[in-house]
């Protein structure tokens, strides 16, 4: 028997230390807030417009700006609430291992990792998808299943997704509780030993965990996937426990089955399928709470095609939600979980904002026009004070790990935000697809087109505008601005370029695949021939 | 290994004495042989005389006496000379830099970093210009330095040397430069705001080491007051705004240059926040050090921007030229957290253009800070005769003007001042104007008025000679330096007709 190193924390264990505790002063976020309506103020009053549209424009954008840093620091006011945990409580969890045609060997470490959770009264079920969704290895993954013990859920109609595949294993399984892990994610041993005693408050909904990725130093994409990963799971979700509004990630969680039928099982209609169950969940009352501890560890998308398909999926979600769920004026909601979800959804607008704020230099240079009429010095004043103790709060809170890497992926994102933002706006019917175990090869210029016509564009309108107004002050200082977004769009075509040890390139392969499985509005249950097996602790 | 080692250590060691040798370089190429400005001149004057003399003339000024005691022993052990007295500022630059690698070490342990702050440090045109100064400029950097070094050591050992350099680097320092103070006051706020940092007894230790420096000041400051002439020496500065603070860092690392590139090197300011973009690294662990040196900035600089703001103008960036070496850390630390191939291209671009700016600042007629006195004094003593008559404004632009002027014209002022006579310099007075010009144009036949340190009434005084007399000849020496030829007697047959 195949058996897998046991996960458990030891001394070098490289997941100690993150997330560590630490709260921003709050006098430095109140300078933070202060700074940034000052900076908007000024600029918005102060500052006379030279072209109106252009001023409209710029307005637009810093509003949107101020937005998520005044948001970012709502979050931030307090990232170290705790909860009880009694570790006494111990109900029958049933654990989900969704499966949709990842690679058996990726399964089969998660299935072995699970079995030996270190956890009185549990059964794993593997979800299996593979069949639904036309993969070739969903008879491997039945055969895993029956290999190493556990139960094989193997859905025949298929429909409504990820989702559809959990809630056809509600239907089937008994278990008070339900822990989720995507194929990919590997639990510790102590997993529900620091998850499930929190459900001792019968008020608790869902409990999350980090979406940790192990391969993070795999290659530079992992990397700089992973560090925007450990914003999001540092700062902003432990804020969010502020709030009773922790975000429900899909993965590596623990839910109330009594909640999750509440709101009718995970919602199908999303393909945020989670974020929109957490959201269902807090409005029926329950309670969340985000557990800051790696107990769980993933894999990271290792090639840029990969990385953008799950950022179009991630985008996509959350911007329906803002299309097909008023957040505004939902029921059930506090104003701060309000502003919560809506400073998470409003994130991947944030591509058109940083396209606009892009092309004002570009305009500049091409056209002589700017939105205001003001001496730059005057601008620097009131913007990179502002600027500072924004990037300083951002340091802080995320306690250093916040990279340029970080921030360049999420920048040059714009064009994935756009398409994800076009696609929600029209209801273009976009597919839930599983984001790559595997690095793959090949040349992905095509995702990054934007971003190299606009460096492009760039050195074009440096020689346009040295031409017009020679080596003014204005021309300098647009030159500099350009310059900035060049150098956060750069690392995103350097990630989407060949390898040179490519070995096999691939064809250009369309950004966004069609739809995996037919939808279908039915499903029936297939269980695989293994027989139910209730696990108990070493 | 000890010769991989060792072989690192000698060049690290290379390095920092090339850099050395480079602002003696810098200094011998671009700036030693450069015209003698109103302050060197000034300080020439107040050390031709006794010890004591030089202790009472400088208790009349602004300043404090340790540099111009100085300055008057090297002058008696090396002689005199503008190159003389100005090498020995250079000397004073050249040894900052293993200072300020020291500094460096100990703050980041980290020789790349602290090498590169050194380099930076060394291709400053703005230190490299006012490290040529006849004043205490590199003195005030030196003493600085060290201050800053023995302060952190107090921090990190608690060490009784550590203390001992301290209150004496301390007592140096103020007797250097009023504004040492900034440096001092700096440290007691970010003691009071950090003082966890520190050891537990440290308070008490600061207190003896503040009382010792005070003490110590107290004889200089009852003798000035007994003086009672301090505030006759005040020089006119304009009220800062914003744009000083854009233009101190900016002059700090690419010099004090003309209008048009300073414009140019300001307006590119966003790239300060893509600097900043590029620090975004892991970085778990806080260096108490790191907030201690961008704190000294801040406060030194905010505190003489506020009170140049709330009480009167007080804002003069060389004399904040002492938060320049931390600056200088700073900047490299940042560059030095990025990743190899963006630190790479930053540090080489950054060198680049701190040498380009270092050449301008020095060729460039435009240079605000050019004081071109030699070359108005050589025109004048091959133009003027003896039947004319130099009239100077502002007045005590006479100190750069007689040390170079040796012929036989009349030098005066407007307004006119004896500086023998104790007071301050008289002001000037649109109604009385008239009177003294004819008081120093007497019965001379043309006037070079000589033009330069506007104290505001320049134009009025331009003005006043362009209605009454006929204007023969105008040069600009030097930005903000103009010489000008009257005729002011139509009885006589002009020298220059003869």
């Amino acid at each position: 028997m195949n058996t897998t190193p046991l996960k458990l924390r030891s001394a070098g264990d490289s997941t100690q230390g993150l997330f560590a505790r630490t709260q921003t002063p709050r006098w430095i976020l109140t300078l933070g807030t202060l700074l940034a309506i000052g900076y908007l103020y000024v600029i918005a009053f102060w500052f006379p417009p030279s072209n109106l549209y252009l001023f409209a424009a710029l307005m637009f954008g810093q509003v949107f700006l101020i937005w998520q840093i005044l948001t970012y620091i709502h979050t931030v006011w307090n990232t170290e609430k705790t909860f009880p945990r009694d570790d006494t409580y111990t109900p029958e969890v049933d654990v989900f291992i969704t499966v949709a045609g990842e690679p058996t060997d990726v399964v089969e470490a998660t299935a072995r990792a699970a079995q030996q959770m270190h956890y009185p009264r549990f059964r794993v079920y593997l979800l299996n998808d593979g069949y639904v969704a036309g993969k070739d290895n969903w008879q491997e993954i039945e055969e895993l299943a029956q290999r190493l013990g556990v139960q094989c859920i193997t859905r025949t109609v298929p429909g409504g997704a990820k989702a559809g595949n959990i809630n056809n294993a509600l239907s089937l399984t008994p278990g008070r509780l339900v822990a989720i892990f995507d194929a990919d994610h590997v639990p510790h041993a102590d997993f529900l030993a620091h998850t499930v005693g929190y459900f001792s408050d019968s008020r608790v909904g869902f409990v999350q965990t980090p979406q940790y990725y192990k391969n993070k130093d795999v290659n530079y994409i992992a990397q700089s996937a992973w560090e925007q990963q450990e914003l999001f799971f540092g700062p902003i979700c432990k804020g969010k426990n502020n709030y009773n509004a922790a975000t429900m990630c899909g993965t590596n969680m623990v839910i109330r089955r009594e909640a999750i039928m509440q709101v009718g099982g995970m919602c199908e209609d999303s393909i945020a399928e989670d974020f929109v169950t957490g959201l269902f969940m807090h409005e029926k009352g329950w309670r969340s709470i985000y557990v800051p501890e790696v107990l769980a560890e993933g894999l990271a998308p290792e090639d840029y095609l990969s990385y953008s398909k799950q950022q179009h999926r991630w985008a996509r979600g959350a911007l329906d939600v803002i299309f097909r769920y008023n957040l505004f004026f939902r029921r059930g909601l506090s104003i701060s979980q309000k502003i919560q979800y809506l400073s998470s959804v409003s994130h991947f607008l944030s591509g058109v904002i940083i396209l606009m704020n892009a092309l004002f230099p570009v305009i500049f240079l091409f056209s002589g026009r700017q939105p205001f009429q003001v001496s730059t010095m005057a601008l620097a004043a009131v913007f990179l004070p502002y600027m500072f103790i924004t990037l300083y709060i951002l340091i802080r809170s995320s306690n250093g790990s916040f990279t340029f890497n970080a921030l360049a992926f999420s920048m040059g994102g714009f064009a994935i935000h756009i398409t994800a933002l076009f696609h929600a706006a029209t209801g273009a019917k976009s597919s839930f697809s599983v984001t790559s175990k595997k690095s793959l090869t090949g040349n992905f210029l095509n995702l990054v087109v934007p971003h190299i016509v606009y460096v492009g564009v760039v050195i074009l309108g440096i020689f346009v505008g040295l031409a017009r107004d020679g080596l003014s002050p204005a021309v300098a200082n647009n030159i500099a601005w350009a310059l900035i977004s060049c150098a956060v769009f750069i690392p995103a075509i350097a990630a989407a370029a060949p390898k040179r040890k490519t070995a096999a390139v691939l064809e250009a392969v369309p950004v966004f695949d069609a739809p995996q499985e037919p939808n279908e509005p039915e499903a029936t249950v297939f269980v695989s021939h293994s027989k139910m097996r209730v696990q108990s602790s070493a | 290994m000890e010769t991989t080692s060792y072989a690192r250590t000698l060049r690290y060691n290379g390095i920092v004495l090339l850099l050395m040798l480079a602002t003696v370089g810098f200094s011998y190429v671009l700036f030693i042989h450069q015209s003698l400005r109103l302050d060197e001149a000034q300080t020439f004057w107040q050390v031709t005389r006794s010890p004591l003399g030089v202790l009472h003339t400088v208790g009349k000024d602004v300043h404090v006496p340790l540099y111009h005691i100085l300055i008057y022993l090297w002058q008696m052990v090396f002689g005199h000379g503008v190159e003389t007295a100005r090498a020995f500022s250079v000397l004073l630059f050249a040894l900052s830099v293993p200072l300020l690698v020291m500094l460096g070490n100990l703050v980041y342990r980290n020789r790349s970093t602290s090498i590169f702050a050194a380099a930076i440090f060394a291709l400053s045109p703005f230190m490299n210009w006012y490290g040529n100064d006849i004043r205490m400029y590199s003195l005030l950097v030196a003493v600085a330095i060290l201050n800053q070094y023995f302060f952190i050591k107090i921090r990190r050992t608690d060490a009784a040397y550590a203390w001992w350099g301290y209150t004496i680097t301390g007592i140096i320092g103020i007797y250097t430069h009023y504004y040492f103070g900034l440096v001092l006051l700096a440290q007691a706020a970010f003691y009071f705001l950090y003082h966890t940092y520190f050891p537990v007894d440290a308070f008490k230790k600061f207190i003896i080491a503040a009382s010792v420096v005070l003490l110590s000041l107290v004889p200089w400051i009852t003798y000035v007051w007994y003086l009672g002439e301090v505030g006759n020496s005040r020089p006119l500065l304009p009220q800062p705004g914003l744009i000083e603070i854009f233009n101190t860092f900016s002059h700090f690392l690419f010099g004090e240059q003309s209008y048009a590139v300073n414009s140019f090197v300001v307006a590119l300011w966003p790239l300060i926040m893509l600097s900043w973009f590029f620090s975004l690294q892991k970085k778990r662990v806080r260096n108490p050090d790191t907030a201690y040196l961008l704190f000294s900035i801040v406060f030194a600089v905010g505190v003489a921007f506020l009170v140049s703001i709330v009480i009167r103008p007080v804002y003069l960036e060389r004399y904040l030229i002492f938060t320049l070496p931390a600056f200088c850390l700073l900047v490299a630390a940042m560059i030095d957290s990025y990743s190899l191939s963006v630190r790479r291209i930053v540090q080489t671009c950054l060198i680049i253009a701190m040498l380009a700016t270092l050449g301008i600042q020095a060729y460039s007629f435009d240079t605000p800070t050019k004081e071109n006195y030699a070359a108005a004094t050589t025109y004048l003593s091959i133009h003027a005769t003896p039947q004319d008559v130099i009239i100077l404004s502002a007045p005590f632009t006479v100190y750069p003007v007689e040390y170079y002027y040796q012929g036989p014209v009349a030098i005066r002022t407007l307004p006119i001042w004896d500086r023998f006579v104790p007071g301050p310099i008289p002001a000037f007075n649109a109604a009385t104007l008239p009177d003294q010009v004819a008081r120093v144009a007497g019965k001379h036949e043309r006037a070079w008025l000589l033009l330069s340190y506007d104290q505001g009434y320049e134009q009025e005084l331009l003005e006043y000679f362009d209605q009454h007399y006929e204007r023969l000849e105008s040069q600009t020496l030097s930005p903000g330096l103009t010489l000008l030829l009257y005729r002011l007697r139509y009885d006589v047959i002009s020298s220059t007709a003869q």
